[in-house]
C-alpha cells in the first residue's frame, strides 16, 4: 500500500478506534452523549464517565501505543535485529524493579511513576555505560549487554513477588502485564511522543541506511556513531514514558512494526508515523476491550494485545507483504 | 593533481604491518587493481583509502585535503567504495536499494526527487536489472545482489570508485561487461577506479595500474606493464604463474 493512502486511513482508524473506546464499557454510552459530554457537557453520569474516565485513559492507551511502537521500530534499526523490541535492552526492567518496590513500601500510583520513570532511566545509563567498553558500541555488544541487565532485573523481580505480601501481589502483577487503570489525561507522554516522532522523523533518511549496516552506512555519508547514540536515547526516553503511564505492556513494541513493514515497506520515513498510528490504535482497541470483555471487572491491556494482535498480524504475514515479499 | 592520495600510509592488521611509506597517487581516467593473496590486507587498504578505518601512520588525501578531518557526507559525495559483502536483515526493492545511492546528494530535509529517481533507474539499467525494479531483495540470487550493489554506487555517481571484489559471483557476460563499462565511466567523468580483485587476468585487461600487496606487507605499486609478471606473480601468491598469449590478450596461468 502506498504511503499516501496508508497514514490516512491508519489516522481514520486511530480516530474510530477513540470513538468506540469512549463508548464501550460497563455502562455503555450511546455515540450522541459522547459528543455532547466532549462538546456542551452537561452534568450527567454519562458525562462524567466519558470525560473524566474514559477519555483520559482511551488517550493514555493512544499516547502508549504510539510510543512502544515507535520505540521498537527505532530498537530494530539500532541493533539491527528484527526481534528487538523496547524491552530488550532492559529499561522496562529497571522501571518494574523500582516500581515494584515503590509498591512494596505502600506508595501511590503517583510515586510508582516517578520511581518506574527513575528505574528506567537507571537502566538506561547502565547500560549505555557497560556498553561502552574498550572496542565501541557494536550492535551484538549493545544487545548482550541489554539482554543480560535485562535477565538480572529479571531475577529481582521474581525475588520481589515471592516476598511480597498477597494484597499487594495483584497490583504488581497488573503493572507488570501492563495496565492503564490509573492513567490520568496523558500530557507529558503526549509532549514526549511528539518530540521523539519529530526527532525520529528527521532521522528517518539516515535510518535508512544504518538498517543495510555500518560500513554502507557511513560509506554514503551518514555519521554512524552520533546517530546511533540518538537514537538509543530516543528510544529508551520514550520506553521509559510509556512504562511510566501503563506498566510493561508487551507485543506492540515488538510486531506493529514488523505489521507495518509488511504492509507499506522499510522506509523509516513511512514506517515511524504509521507505527505510531498502528500502535496508538491497537492498544485502545486492546484497553476498551479489556474494559468489558469480564465487565464489570477489568483485565490488565497487557493480556488482550497479544490476543488482537496475534491473528492480524499472522494474517498480515500469510497474505504476505506488498509487491510479495515472502 | 590526483584524486585520492596517501602520504606516509602504514595501515595493521592483527598485529601484521602492510606498506609504510606507502605514497600513492591515483589520478583522473586512471584504474588501478589491487591484488594480493588471502588475508594480505586489500580490503583493509581500501577501507582505509575511503576513510572507514584510521591509518596507522601516515594520511589520505581526498582532492588534495585530509581524509581524516572531512565529514562522512563530504566524502560521500566524492568517494563510493563496493563493500565486499551487503547485508539487509529488513525487506526493500531494489529500486529502493539503488536510490540510497543518492544519499549524500540530497540535503537533511528533502525527499529525493526525479532526478534520482531517473539516476537510480539509468543504473539499474546499466547493470541490466531494469527489469526487476520492483522486485524485494531477499528474492535475488547472488549475482543479483552485486550488480545491484554496483548500481547503487553509480547512482552514488563519485569521482573515486573503491571495488572491493567486484567481480565476485558474477558470471563472466557480467564480470567483463561490468567492469568495462566502470572503466569507460571513469574515462569519460575523469573520475579513478581502484580495486581489490583475485582474477589477475581481469587485472591485466581492465587496468592500467597495479597495488602488489605481499604475505610480508611489502607493496609494490606501478604501471600495470610492469609489474604484472609471471616472476612478481609467482611470488605474491605463492605458485607458479606463467604467461600465455590469447587471441590478443595476455593471459596468466597457474601451473
Amino acid at each position: 500500500m502506498s504511503p499516501r493512502l496508508l497514514l490516512p486511513i491508519l489516522a481514520l482508524l486511530a480516530l474510530a478506534s477513540l470513538v468506540f473506546a469512549l463508548m464501550a464499557g460497563a455502562v455503555e454510552v450511546p455515540a450522541a452523549a459522547v459528543w455532547s459530554a466532549l462538546t456542551a457537557p452537561p452534568e450527567d453520569t454519562a458525562t462524567r464517565i466519558v470525560a473524566e474516565l474514559r477519555l483520559p485513559r482511551a488517550l493514555s492507551a493512544f499516547v502508549v501505543g504510539g510510543l512502544l511502537a515507535l520505540a521498537g521500530a527505532l530498537m530494530q534499526v539500532l541493533l539491527r535485529n528484527p526481534l528487538a523490541d523496547p524491552y530488550v535492552l532492559g529499561i522496562s526492567g529497571g522501571a518494574a524493579v523500582a516500581a515494584l518496590a515503590t509498591m512494596m513500601a505502600g506508595f501511590g500510583a503517583f510515586w510508582v511513576s516517578v520511581d518506574a520513570f527513575g528505574g528506567a532511566l537507571v537502566s538506561m545509563l547502565l547500560v549505555f555505560a557497560l556498553a561502552h567498553g574498550r572496542g565501541g558500541w557494536t550492535p551484538t555488544r549493545l544487545l548482550l549487554t541489554g539482554v543480560v541487565l535485562a535477565a538480572g532485573w529479571g531475577a529481582l523481580i521474581s525475588f520481589m513477588l515471592a516476598v511480597s505480601p498477597e494484597r499487594e501481589l495483584r497490583g504488581m502483577l497488573f503493572w507488570l502485564m501492563g495496565d492503564l487503570a490509573h492513567a490520568g489525561m496523558p500530557i507529558w507522554s503526549a509532549l514526549s511522543l511528539a518530540a521523539g516522532l519529530a526527532a525520529a522523523i528527521a532521522l528517518a533518511r539516515p535510518l535508512n541506511l544504518m538498517a543495510r549496516g555500518d560500513l554502507q552506512a557511513r560509506a554514503l555519508g551518514v555519521s554512524v556513531g552520533p546517530l546511533r547514540l540518538g537514537i538509543y536515547l530516543i528510544g529508551s526516553l520514550l520506553t521509559a514514558a510509556a512504562v511510566t503511564v501503563g506498566g510493561t505492556i508487551g507485543f506492540v513494541g515488538l510486531i506493529v512494526p514488523h505489521a507495518v513493514r509488511l504492509v507499506a515497506g522499510a522506509d523509516h520515513r513511512t514506517l515511524l508515523p504509521a507505527a505510531v498510528l498502528a500502535g496508538g490504535t491497537l492498544l485502545v482497541f486492546a484497553d476498551a476491550l479489556a474494559r468489558v470483555v469480564i465487565a464489570p471487572q477489568q483485565l490488565p491491556v497487557g493480556v488482550l494485545t497479544a490476543m488482537i494482535g496475534v491473528p492480524v498480524f499472522l494474517f498480515l504475514l500469510h497474505r504476505g507483504p506488498r509487491r510479495g515479499l515472502p | 593533481m590526483s584524486l585520492l592520495a596517501s602520504e606516509g600510509l602504514a595501515i595493521e592488521i592483527g598485529g601484521k604491518r602492510i606498506g609504510g611509506d606507502l605514497d600513492l597517487a591515483f589520478r583522473a581516467g586512471e584504474s588501478w587493481a589491487v591484488l594480493g593473496a588471502n588475508g594480505a590486507g586489500k580490503t583493509t587498504l581500501l577501507h582505509t583509502l575511503a576513510g572507514l578505518r584510521p591509518p596507522t601512520e601516515g594520511r589520505v588525501l581526498l582532492d588534495g585535503q585530509a581524509l581524516a578531518g572531512m565529514r562522512r557526507r563530504t566524502i560521500a559525495n566524492r568517494l563510493g567504495i563496493l563493500l565486499q559483502a551487503s547485508e539487509d536483515p529488513f525487506p526493500a526493492t531494489v529500486l529502493e536499494t539503488a536510490l540510497i545511492g543518492r544519499h549524500p546528494h540530497i540535503g537533511p530535509w528533502r525527499q529525493e526527487g526525479p532526478e534520482d529517481y531517473r539516476r537510480a533507474r539509468q543504473a539499474l539499467a546499466d547493470v541490466e536489472m531494469d527489469a526487476l525494479a520492483d522486485r524485494p531483495i531477499d528474492t535475488l540470487s547472488g549475482g543479483e545482489r552485486r550488480r545491484l550493489a554496483l548500481a547503487t554506487l553509480l547512482t552514488q555517481d563519485p569521482a573515486v570508485y573503491l571495488l572491493d571484489e567486484p567481480s565476485n559471483h558474477l558470471d563472466l557476460h557480467h564480470q567483463i561487461r561490468l567492469l568495462g563499462h566502470l572503466r569507460e565511466r571513469a574515462r569519460r567523468d575523469g573520475g579513478t577506479l581502484v580495486m581489490a580483485l583475485h582474477d589477475v587476468n581481469l587485472a591485466a585487461r581492465f587496468c592500467d595500474h597495479v597495488v602488489l600487496i605481499f604475505h610480508d606487507g611489502q607493496v609494490r605499486h606501478g604501471r600495470a606493464a610492469e609489474l604484472l609478471q609471471p616472476g612478481h606473480l609467482t611470488c605474491l601468491y605463492n605458485h607458479p604463474v606463467e604467461a600465455v598469449e590469447v587471441a590478443g590478450h595476455r593471459a596468466f596461468v597457474p601451473t
